[in-house]
């Protein structure tokens, strides 16, 4: 890529960061285009999104569109946010990174041959959504708990200060996992038939070696890649999975707090403020998993290829 | 055909019958329900609560309402297939249709969109608000309903089908045959319509086999969220949201808090969703094996 191509790349980029709080602030807006009536007479409302639009704008000022209520209790999302916001970094970092690993070691093991039955199998769990995943486990941590009448841990809790949640962080590293170990084995059998690794052999150098600085190597770049497909199924996870296990993220004070009136309810409870901030936070959560992945995968490189 | 064609199709068409004639399985009328009823043995008479869990009465156990779930499920079963095959459809004529002029259009420019954190956003989230107001005890009718939640899971997801097909497009035109054209003076519309498009059919098809799992998935997470294709009825006393047409995703959204009791009442919907799963996704798999074997015997 030449500079001028990256220059118009990072300038892509940053137009497409700050469209984003309007972005959100449109979607927000979008259950208010529509207002039904008692009657159930269903009109289209322009004038009352747009109001809302400006209403929240104009709250930022004096503070109002920070504000949001659970029950009645009103919370300043100034204060809680951040704790929102870091559970759901978490959730999404930290399996991501065993995920990307894990699948990066089956990629390197599995790659040495033509694949073949496991790696099929990978490819047809992939396909099963993560809802299921998520109703699976906790039906099979159910049935376990029934029949040995012992409890091996929650399978969905609400403490801030509780430990990591295994079963959802196996179901937000389950996909990243088998999207990577897909990806590194296709690459490790593309690189393992190329000249510079036949060469590499044929000096003599360790398969170890090999493996590690060369394919290794050659795989890095495929999952940097592959990182914003990888992230994208992530985050739509990470919905699910807060709402499944009742995990305090963003996501599901998105649903919970945004929307308090559907259950049951109506448009009644929707609160614009804390949607359109849950919606921003997502994306700014989004971005700093996403940099993390990158700055690992960028050691991950270095590591294997012992460049500084 | 492939084993995994056949498997496929196997499965789909025996669901498309259980959808179109759900009485062929459907032990009780659509709308039976009994939430009260007893049996005479032996020891004497015995009364029966619902939920019930299964049983030769009720094969599949019913719902804390008295309502068969196999009934249910059969009647539902026709929602879940039209939701999905129909997006499917929408998504892979309107977006690889747009990808193909794509690639027609911008023929050999490089695209590398990079980061964008729009992109935090999923696509069923953005469904979930465009549908929400008009999904919970809509004013709409079912088919005015199921045509707005179809069109809106279609609208938010051109992308994916988009950049496959333009990719798939761009590269057929980059062959060398269609060089050949152009150089002999063929226009774009004569390449579309004698080199690309024929190319393109089977790609056609194997989008709209992803397509339709991908659409399976997105209904399922919507039902998560109690937001069902046919829409989500909410009565005020007792307070309850339900499925209006009992489709099978939504019924897993609507059972999964049953996980600690009556567990049947997850567990055949997820097994209902997971043959229909199944059965897509071994019909797009086959579709993809056969096209690479074409691909191989006419050495391409």
């Amino acid at each position: 890529m030449t500079t001028t191509d990256r220059s118009a790349q990072a300038a892509r980029i940053a137009l497409r960061t700050a469209a984003a709080p309007l972005a959100a602030m449109l979607l927000a807006s979008t259950p208010l285009l529509i207002t039904m009536d008692r009657y159930g007479a269903i009109s289209f409302t322009p004038g009352r999104a747009l109001a809302t639009i400006g209403q929240w704008l104009a709250g930022l000022a004096d503070g109002s569109s920070f504000m949001y209520t659970i029950g009645k209790t009103e919370w300043s999302v100034l204060k809680t946010m951040p704790q929102f916001a870091l559970t759901s970094y978490l959730y999404l970092a930290l399996p991501g990174a065993i995920g990307m690993g894990a699948g990066l070691c089956l990629g390197l093991w599995t790659g040495r041959g033509k694949g073949g039955r496991i790696e099929a199998v990978g490819h047809t769990l992939y396909a099963m959504p993560d809802f299921v995943l998520a109703l699976l486990l906790q039906l099979a941590v159910v049935f376990v708990l029934d029949a040995w009448g012992i409890k091996l841990g929650s399978i969905s809790y609400n403490p801030w200060d509780g430990p990591v949640l295994g079963l959802a962080v196996v179901v937000m590293a389950f996909y990243p996992l088998l999207r990577t170990w897909k990806e590194a084995a296709r690459a490790a059998r593309d690189a393992s038939a190329s000249d510079y690794i036949a060469y590499a052999r044929s000096k003599g150098l360790p398969e170890r070696l090999v493996r590690m600085r060369h394919v290794g190597a050659a795989i890095v770049p495929k999952m940097e890649a592959d990182l914003p497909l990888s992230m994208a199924v992530m985050v739509a996870s990470m919905f699910i999975v807060e709402y499944v296990f009742a995990l305090p993220g963003v996501a599901r004070l998105l649903f919970t707090a945004g929307f308090p009136g559907w259950n049951p309810g109506w448009m009644e409870g929707y609160q614009y403020r804390v949607v359109v901030l849950c919606l921003i936070t997502t994306m700014g959560v989004y971005a700093a998993a996403w940099g993390t992945l990158r700055l690992i995968l960028a050691g991950v490189r270095r590591v294997l290829t012992g460049e500084r | 055909m492939n084993a995994k064609l056949a498997a496929g199709g196997a499965i789909l068409i025996a669901l498309t019958v259980v959808a179109l004639f759900p009485s062929l399985v459907a032990p009780f009328p659509r709308d039976y329900s009994d939430t009260l009823r007893y049996i005479d043995t032996p020891a004497g008479r015995e009364w029966r609560y619902a939920p019930e869990a299964p049983s030769e009465h009720y094969p599949w156990g019913t719902d804390k309402y008295g309502y068969d779930m196999l009934t249910r499920l059969a009647w539902g079963l026709r929602w879940t297939l039209a939701s999905v095959a129909f997006t499917a459809f929408l998504r892979t004529v309107l977006g690889g249709g747009i990808g193909v002029m794509r690639a027609l259009l911008r023929f050999g420019e490089r695209h590398d969109r990079g980061f964008t954190p729009l992109a935090g956003i999923p696509s069923f989230v953005m469904v979930f608000f465009v549908i929400f107001p008009v999904t919970i005890n809509s004013p709409l009718n079912s088919a005015g309903l199921f045509l707005y939640q179809c069109l809106a899971m279609t609208v938010f997801n051109l992308g994916g089908p988009i950049a496959a097909m333009s990719a798939k497009a761009a590269l057929v035109l980059r062959s060398s045959f269609v060089e050949a054209a152009v150089s002999a003076g063929a226009g774009k519309r004569w390449i579309l319509a004698r080199h690309l498009m024929p190319y393109l059919a089977e790609e056609f098809w194997e989008l709209f086999a992803e397509q339709t799992v991908d659409v399976l998935k997105m209904v399922g997470r919507l039902g998560i969220f109690f937001l069902f294709i046919g829409g989500t009825t909410r009565s005020y006393d007792p307070p309850i949201l339900t499925s209006t047409k009992g489709e099978v995703a939504g019924l897993i959204g609507l059972y999964r808090a049953r996980l600690m009791s009556s567990r049947w009442l997850l567990a055949y919907p997820l097994t209902v969703y997971m043959t229909v799963l199944i059965g897509f996704r071994l019909f797009a798999s086959g579709l993809r094996e056969r096209e690479r074997r074409n691909r191989r015997s006419i050495g391409a």
